[in-house]
């Protein structure tokens, strides 16, 4: 199969530097180039030694320079999304995107209709289907190893990475305007929620059902100088009766790196997906990135979780470059993931009324 | 064993790697755990120096009867010499009935290690081992602090009993821990067959080391390899 040619746009999201290994290593794909918003970011990636790929300064002069690009990893910010998928339907380039298109829906259904009229592939990144102990969890759910499921409690709880990917931290970037929490608030939308849709897209496709009402509750934030939220909880039901619990707080401090690194974490595991699901024929509790080795070495002596298993992005690459050469539909395209993004939404309405929202 | 075959081809060809049918019943000795993340990770550790100046290790691996001692001393030796970089020079070792035991080795940098293995757990238990590493700055583990052992994936807890899940590969999904070691192991050698040697070599020496931990066990005497 003819290498897919492939750039990266932007270099500002968290995620971007998960894919510097598999663009380098799938033999399916030929890493033509990327762009960087800042000199600044530029030196971010050159630090990570790829120093055979040109890196730009601004979209357009990489597509200029490469027309033999055919597809793009979006890594910028939520807000920059809409005007790049432009110029990638435009040009005909297929786009692996972050895992937030855009909050605002009317941007959603447009990038829909740019997409859909270019006649691109459209795949968003939710890791979490290619990781492996989800697999297992697909196939206990296809096997009905808990009977009927009666609740689903998950936890995406995180640092926040808002020191070392600022946009994430301002509002107007991060959830596309400066909306407040709530009247009498100080914070607006736009923090740990917004950084954690994986959980809400999961129930969907385990339980196979949709929301039927989803309610949502701040706390006071553990980083005080943030104007987002940085924990949060939320419950509810889907319409096939299950109730669900889900956080997806920013609830690990962390050094406030500018370039993430060894010692970043000050809690000793500085990302969970967790799960913990009961049914009328049992209970399964689930920790997607575990076991792990540990150690209270370098840099700061403190007892550390060291990630061992982390590939979620393999399967996720493979599955974009069968997409483009055999013509697929990706299994998270912007159809199904829409109802995800309006229930992160419906999670802030929530925060507003102090009332559940249903759909 | 034909899974494994399957799943050693698919990567072969996924990634390009030239092959024969015949690389793929390879019977040239290799130490495949080498290839086992969480022991690649404990190497870094010592690696890069996030463990400063490593003085102990304490290693343990319990398994049913189907697994000989001399096979788990094979596996535990090599895997002191692979996470620490260094050899083993001497060793005492003290068995009960060939089945049970333990043996205490010194590195040719002055590191000592416990290594405890035993083939006595009933068949339907899952294997223990534990790797701690301890250095002048930090310790490293493969065992979660304050637990006995080792953690899995998922716990599934239904009236037909408890099962447990540890799935670490997506590339090699279905297949379990050792299964995959020997694929990822395989895989790297007919990738890069420059290793073909080391691992020769490293075979020898571990087998010698294997005999003079059971000639200790008999005669009562530290050996110096």
């Amino acid at each position: 199969m003819k290498p897919v040619k492939i750039a990266i746009l932007s270099l500002t999201h968290g995620h971007t530097r998960k894919y510097f290994q598999t663009l380098h290593d799938n033999p399916a794909l030929d890493w033509v180039a990327v762009s960087a918003e800042t000199p600044e970011v530029r030196d971010v990636f050159y630090h990570y030694g790829y120093n055979e790929i040109p890196c730009y300064m601004s979209d357009d002069e990489m597509f200029d320079a490469h027309p033999e690009i055919e597809a793009v990893v979006i890594a910028s910010a939520n807000s920059r999304h809409l005007e790049q998928v432009k110029n990638c339907a435009r040009r005909g380039i297929h786009v692996l995107s972050m895992k937030i298109p855009t909050f605002d829906m009317a941007e959603y259904d447009e990038m829909i209709r740019v997409v859909d009229q270019a006649g691109i592939v459209f795949q968003i990144e939710l890791e979490m289907h290619y990781n492996p102990v989800v697999y297992r969890m697909k196939e206990l759910f296809a096997k009905k190893a808990l009977g009927n499921v009666a609740s689903f409690n998950a936890t995406n709880i995180t640092l926040s990475p808002v020191w070392a990917f600022p946009w994430q931290g301002v509002p107007e970037l991060s959830w596309g305007k400066r909306e407040p929490l709530r009247e009498g608030d100080p914070r607006f939308r736009g923090g740990a929620l917004c950084d954690h849709p994986h959980i809400f897209d999961m129930i969907r496709w385990l339980t196979g059902s949709d929301y039927e009402y989803i309610y949502a509750e701040v706390g006071p934030n553990i980083r005080p100088d943030i104007e987002e939220e940085d924990v949060i909880l939320v419950n509810g039901k889907m319409k096939n009766g299950v109730s669900f619990l889900l956080d997806p707080s920013w609830s690990r401090l962390e050094e406030r790196l500018k370039v993430p690194a060894p010692g970043w974490e000050i809690f000793p595991k500085r990302m969970e997906v967790n799960f913990n699901i009961s049914g009328d024929k049992g209970v399964m509790l689930v920790d997607s990135f575990g076991p792990n080795v540990y150690h209270n070495g370098a840099p700061n002596d403190r007892y550390t979780v060291q990630y061992t298993y982390f590939d979620e992005w393999i399967g996720l690459i493979d599955e974009f470059v069968d997409c483009l050469r055999n013509h697929h539909t990706p299994k998270i395209n912007l159809g199904w993931h829409r109802r995800t993004i309006e229930a992160v939404n419906a999670c802030y309405e929530s925060v507003r009324t102090g009332q559940p929202v249903y759909f | 064993m034909i899974q494994e075959k399957e799943a050693l081809a698919g990567l072969l060809k996924k990634y390009d790697v030239p092959f024969t049918d015949k690389d793929l019943d390879t019977t040239k000795p290799i130490q495949p755990w080498r290839c086992n993340r969480k022991y690649v990770e404990l190497e870094k550790m010592v690696s890069s120096n996030t463990l400063e100046h490593p003085c102990l290790l304490r290693f343990c691996h319990l398994t049913q009867e189907s697994t000989s001692l001399e096979n788990l001393l094979y596996r535990e030796f090599d895997l002191a010499e692979f996470i620490t970089g260094h050899k083993i020079v001497a060793l005492h070792a003290a068995f009960t009935g060939g089945r049970s035991g333990s043996v205490i080795i010194k590195l040719d940098n002055g590191i000592v290690g416990s290594v405890e293995v035993g083939n006595l757990l009933p068949e339907d238990q899952k294997e223990v081992d534990r790797h701690e590493i301890i250095a002048r700055r930090g310790v490293g583990s493969d065992i979660v602090v304050d637990t006995q052992l080792p953690q899995q994936s998922i716990y599934l807890m239904t009236k037909d009993g408890p099962e447990t899940y540890k799935d670490t590969d997506s590339e090699l999904y279905g297949l379990d821990e050792k299964q995959i070691e020997r694929v990822r192991a395989t895989f790297a050698l007919l990738k890069a067959t420059s290793g073909i040697d080391f691992h020769a070599a490293q075979d020898k020496h571990l087998k010698e080391a294997v005999a003079a931990a059971l000639e200790s066990n008999k005669n009562h005497k530290k050996i110096v390899l």
